[in-house]
């Protein structure tokens, strides 16, 4: 049992080392197996990302184009690093790995073979691209493209079984060079208000300014200056400038600057044609501009400069080429629910029509059909530096004053607090028309002058949204600063007529003598008072308180003592820039918008005197005449070649001289006797005595 | 006994064998274990990482898109249906996926939506489409404020999530403040010199369109010159606002070839003058008349940085974005007509005779850094800016005013930039130098014409009105 359980264990040995190889062999083989597979499998796992990363890496190669647009031309080639040199076949399943259309992009280039592939450690890649435009396009406009690229990198290996295997990475290239990066980094800087255009405020009494908002901002107007051009009362040019402007510091520094030239032309109809519309004033972005006038290719009407020929005027402001032509309404143009008629004066039912006046009668003639001859006003401004016909001028006030009174600062503050008070309220569509300022009171002495000034308030029309934003409520700060109001001085440009204080009868002015300063107080016998109008000239010097070329607005007191109304008075539409008569019957036919300002003549003082000869004057009637200086009546009296007495009537503190002529030689001695002055207000001393010779 | 020890021992010897191999055999089936384990992790994190970057490249895509998105419709960026951040939200677009991001001040816009799919078209997107990509905005009234592109994409098989974000800001090659035709710290020229000045003297140039450039209006306050020195100007020189430079028909002269739009005829560009006669526009500043308020000269606010004041941003900047373009060049040889957007030019800028550059519905921006000279004939497009590169500020009043308003700048270059002209150049936009501006010779007519389209051009297209991306805005964060 012993023995026989020793050799079967023996034996059992042997049979147990067979079956532990046994196991152990088949064990270690299937572990084998499972080793060659995880190694096979890992291998397969590193190799994957490897090739991902290299697809990745291609991608990021894909990325650093530098020039957006392949249509830069600072190369005679494109470069490699274009935008436009990224191309490859289009994106398709199965991927196109051979490259159909050539692969290109970046600085990487594609391997499509993998004898040419790139080896990493030990397997060998294929690397090529896809690529598809897709395109971002907003209509706009402007229309904008932005494009991108869409990129499908493959990347291919064989596995260890032979077979290819590959990874895709998808990505999408937009045309923004990564370099951009500077630029849009960089907050960029507010820049400072741009170059300053200093200004000097015009001086009073010719140039007021009207403050607009609540700090130091101002407009004015320069004083209009008429240019006549031509014969009579044909082709006035006349120019100003409306100035916005404050204080920076110590300087005035313009804002806003309207060039303004008002024209009247003669021109004839010259049919359909090529013209403007009429610039406007118009509200955009919150601001106050100007509406350019459109260019329409067939205007209705046209006309043309009429120099020569029956009605012609020759030298007309070249300006009235624009004029003619462009100052013709229509068309009407609707845009959205709103029709626009493009009128010059925009309150019109109708478009306006075109009349010749006749100079002689006054009457006024309908211009029908192409040629027919008309008179024609219009304002041109210079928008964006080009002369266009704008809209009409829009009278609305104007004001009757001494001139003298805006040097006085408080009667200034007073009427501007007016101008800027009546233009909120038109602004408003309020009726009020504020206040006028107490304006100083003025009496004459006989053969004493007084200059008045007569100032209007322009407002245009707005269009619908400015009033809409000036009419919200509260308004809105700074109101002026959004009305297109101009406060513009007419005393030369207006009308000028005396009135009795008790009727609106005009009272009778001088007949044939101007009432400049050297008219005569023996021309105004009878008369209180006269007031120059003189027609238009030249005007090219402006010095406060001289009034160069000719006289409007001046009042000179006559013998008679009274008061009297001076009146300014002028018609609404653009002749009353141009000084001239009206355009159509029915304008002449209107009342005229007006202001009156009354003042008194005091009674002069009379003096009076007698010269007598000297014992050795000669015998005969040697008295010439006796005048006294300054414009006054003087009355001589008596006859004979023996004393002879005058009277004289002055004004009251009047000082002067009294001159005595007579005709005849020789050396004579005179006297001067019986001189009665009024002693409460001239002392006696003051009338010198010359006797002539 | 002692057999069965012997016994005991052999058999005891056999059982170890088998025993052994057993052992061998687990121990050996463990380490394989073991090993497959590594190579399962690496499997694992290989297909992760693969996962991840799948995941990552379709965010980096919805991104792109998203970019090419904004970019194309960006003059309609402020009428896009903005979304406010809540606040509280911890999902995309105003959380990361685990807490709030983007605070109230945030709005918000899904691309996807906002262009009704095109922004996905070809991506294979495998979440909900709610899911963007994002735009968000702190000013949803400008779109030149920096927004945030957030875009958050899944693997395909849903398990990789990644999220990438970055900034972009809009901006202007150029922005520069209201810009006269010709802006200098001192002008000495002679010759027949002739400058169209800017009818609207403070415009602002981000206001001009090309729609609206013909119409846009402005100050009416007519600017030609502006500089830091007093003006004087000699010879036949002359300045004019653009309705006073006609040809002898009474023509517009804007440029070769176009059209006056009011007499419907082409200027013969060679007869384009200032013209008291046709236009009735008196020359505002001319040798004889003296300089006219269109000169602003003597300007204490003239700014010191003018480099700045054309461009808005400081000179490195723009050069490192003329580079990222591939728009630095050495010379000005390859300019021509076609050639648009900016251009810094690091050497001597020869404009050759009869030479077009740019036109004026694609000008250029032309920046030098040494010298140029505008040979007789050529027509520039745009605005030339002479860059002197060696300026310093030497004294500061104040050391904070931007700009340097008051400051003194001097070269320490002995030769700053120069622009030399010559006969018959006419420059369409505006010429800036960091120097001086003389002419060749004393002889020709030059001319720079004030044109608002031109600058209209300046603040539109491809070219000039760009994206990019904002330094370190790029982040992967979830």
């Amino acid at each position: 049992m012993q023995l026989n359980k020793q050799r079967l264990q023996r034996g059992l040995s042997l049979v147990e080392v067979f079956v532990a190889l046994l196991v152990l062999s088949v064990g270690l083989i299937a572990l084998a197996k499972l080793q060659v597979d995880l190694v096979r499998g890992s291998s397969d796992a590193r190799t994957r990302t490897t090739a991902l990363a290299l697809a990745e890496e291609k991608i990021e190669d894909l990325r650093t184009f530098a020039l957006p647009d392949g249509t830069g031309t600072w190369s005679t080639t494109v470069s490699p690093m274009a935008w436009s040199y990224i191309t490859g076949p289009a994106i398709s399943t199965p991927p196109d790995t051979a490259c159909t259309t050539a692969c290109r992009g970046g600085r990487i280039a594609p391997q499509t073979t993998y004898s040419s592939a790139l080896e990493v450690s030990g397997v060998r890649f294929k690397r090529t691209w896809e690529v598809a435009a897709r395109d971002f396009t907003n209509p706009g406009p402007p229309s904008i493209t932005s494009r991108t690229k869409d990129v499908r990198v493959t990347v291919a290996w064989l596995n260890e079984m032979g077979v290819e295997q590959q990874v895709n990475v998808f990505a999408n290239l937009v045309e923004i060079p990564p370099g951009n990066v500077a630029l849009a980094s960089q907050p960029v800087s507010v820049p400072p208000s741009g170059p300053q255009v200093l200004y000097t405020p015009g001086l009073a009494p010719e140039i007021v300014a009207v403050p607009i908002d609540t700090g130091t901002g101002k407009r004015e107007t320069t004083k209009p200056l008429p240019d006549v051009q031509a014969q009579g009362s044909y082709a006035h040019e006349v120019r100003f400038d409306v100035v916005n402007y404050h204080l920076d510091g110590s300087n005035n520094v313009v804002d806003r600057r309207e060039e303004f030239v008002t024209v009247n032309c003669r021109c004839a109809l010259a049919g359909p044609g090529r013209g403007r519309t009429p610039a406007r004033v118009a509200f955009t972005g919150g601001v106050l501009r100007d509406k350019p006038g459109e260019v329409i290719a067939s205007k209705s009407q046209t006309g043309v400069v009429l120099t020569t020929g029956g009605n012609g005027v020759s030298q007309q402001p070249v300006l009235c080429t624009i004029c003619c032509r462009d100052h013709h309404d229509g068309p009407a143009q609707t845009v959205g629910a709103t029709t626009d008629y493009n009128r010059y004066t925009p309150t019109d039912t109708s478009d306006h029509q075109h009349y010749l006046r006749n100079p002689n009668t006054g009457t006024y003639t309908l211009a029908s059909g192409t040629g027919a001859a008309y008179d024609e006003a219009c304002r041109l401004k210079r928008i964006n530096g080009i002369f266009q016909v704008f809209q009409d001028w829009n009278l609305k006030a104007v004001v009757a004053m001494p001139e003298n009174d805006l040097l006085n600062p408080t009667i200034q503050t007073a009427y501007t607090s007016y101008v800027s008070g009546y233009s909120s309220n038109q602004a408003n569509n309020s009726l009020a028309t504020g206040t006028l300022p107490t304006f100083s009171t003025s009496t004459l002495a006989p053969g004493g002058a007084a200059q008045l000034s007569g100032r209007a308030v322009f407002i245009d029309q707005m269009p619908a949204d400015l009033v809409t934003f000036l009419n919200t409520s509260p308004p809105p700060a700074n109101l002026l600063t959004y009305v297109p109001f101009y406060e513009i001085n007419l005393t030369k440009l207006a009308d000028w007529k005396l009135q009795n204080t008790n009727s609106n009868t005009d009272y009778v002015t001088v007949s044939g003598q101007t009432c400049d300063g050297a008219v005569s107080q023996t021309t105004l016998a009878g008369k209180i008072a006269c007031i120059a109008n003189q027609a238009i000239v030249d005007e090219t010097v402006i010095n406060v308180g001289v009034y160069q070329n000719y006289y409007r607005g001046l009042l000179k007191g006559g013998p008679v003592a009274g008061d009297l109304d001076a009146q300014v008075y002028a018609i609404n539409g653009n002749t009353s820039i141009t000084g001239t008569k009206p355009l159509t019957a029915a304008q002449a036919a209107s009342t005229p918008i007006s202001s009156e300002y009354r003042f008194t003549v005091a009674a002069g003082q009379s003096i009076s005197g007698t010269v007598t000869k000297g014992g050795n004057a000669p015998n005969g009637n040697i008295w010439g005449d006796i005048t006294v200086t300054a414009s006054s009546a003087c009355n001589l009296s008596g006859t004979g070649n023996t004393a002879r007495s005058f009277t004289c009537t002055v004004p009251g503190g009047w000082t002067g001289t009294v001159t005595a002529t007579w005709t005849g030689s020789g050396t004579h001695t005179f006297a001067a006797t019986n001189n009665v002055f009024p002693p409460n207000v001239l002392p006696a001393s003051n009338v010198t005595f010359i006797l002539d010779p | 006994m002692h057999t069965h020890i012997i016994a005991a021992g052999h058999r005891q010897r056999g059982v170890s064998t088998l025993v052994v191999a057993i052992v061998l055999l687990i121990a050996a089936t463990f380490l394989t274990f073991f090993a497959a384990k590594i190579g399962m992790q690496e499997q694992r994190m290989s297909g992760n990482d693969y996962r991840h970057k799948e995941a990552f490249s379709t965010a980096e895509a919805g991104l792109d898109r998203a970019k090419a998105f904004l970019a194309a419709n960006r003059m309609n960026f402020t009428t896009w249906g903005w979304t406010a951040c809540a606040g509280t939200e911890t999902t995309p677009p105003c959380g990361n996926g685990t807490a709030n991001q983007f605070g109230t001040a945030w709005s918000w816009i899904n691309v996807y939506r906002q262009s009704n799919g095109a922004s996905l078209a070809g991506i294979n997107w495998p979440q909900s489409t709610a899911d963007g990509p994002f735009i968000l905005t702190r000013s949803t009234a400008s779109s030149f404020e920096p927004v945030v592109l957030a875009s958050q994409a899944r693997s395909l098989d849903g398990t990789g999530r990644a999220v990438v974000r970055q900034s972009m800001s809009r901006y202007l090659v150029a922005q520069p403040g209201p810009v006269p035709p010709l802006m200098a710290p001192s002008v000495g020229l002679g010759g027949n010199f002739t400058v169209v000045g800017n009818p609207n003297h403070n415009i602002d140039i981000l206001d001009i369109t090309t729609a609206n450039c013909d119409t846009l209006t402005g100050s009416g306050q007519l600017l030609s010159i502006w500089s830091r020195q007093a003006v004087t100007l000699s010879g036949s020189q002359q300045t004019c606002a653009p309705g006073g430079y006609r040809d002898q028909n009474g023509n517009r002269c804007i440029g070769q070839g176009i059209v006056d739009p009011v007499t419907g005829n082409a200027p013969t560009w060679n007869q384009c003058q200032c013209r008291v006669d046709i236009a009735m526009e008196p020359n505002y500043s001319s040798a004889s008349a003296g300089t006219n308020d269109d000169i602003a000269q003597n300007d204490p606010k003239f700014p010191g940085d003018m480099f700045l004041y054309a461009f808005g941003r400081p000179k490195s900047a723009v050069k490192a974005s003329a580079a990222a373009n591939g728009r630095v060049l050495p010379d000005c040889s390859t300019l021509n007509a076609s050639s648009t957007g900016l251009y810094w030019i690091t050497g001597a800028c020869d404009i050759a005779q009869n030479a077009v550059i740019g036109s004026r519905t694609a000008p250029v921006i032309l920046v030098y850094e040494t010298s140029a000279e505008f040979r007789g004939g050529s027509d520039v497009w745009g605005m030339v800016v002479g860059a002197d590169m060696e300026r310093v500020l030497v004294n500061s009043p104040t050391g904070t005013a931007p700009y340097y308003v008051d400051g003194d700048f001097i070269s320490s270059n002995n030769t700053p930039a120069t622009a030399l002209l010559h006969g018959t150049f006419t420059l369409h936009g505006a010429l800036i130098v960091e120097g001086t501006v003389t002419q060749q010779g004393g002889g020709g007519n030059y001319n720079i014409l004030y044109d608002p389209c031109v600058f209209a051009a300046m603040g539109q297209g491809s070219s000039f009105d760009q994206y990019g991306p904002i330094a370190g805005s790029w982040n992967d964060a979830l």
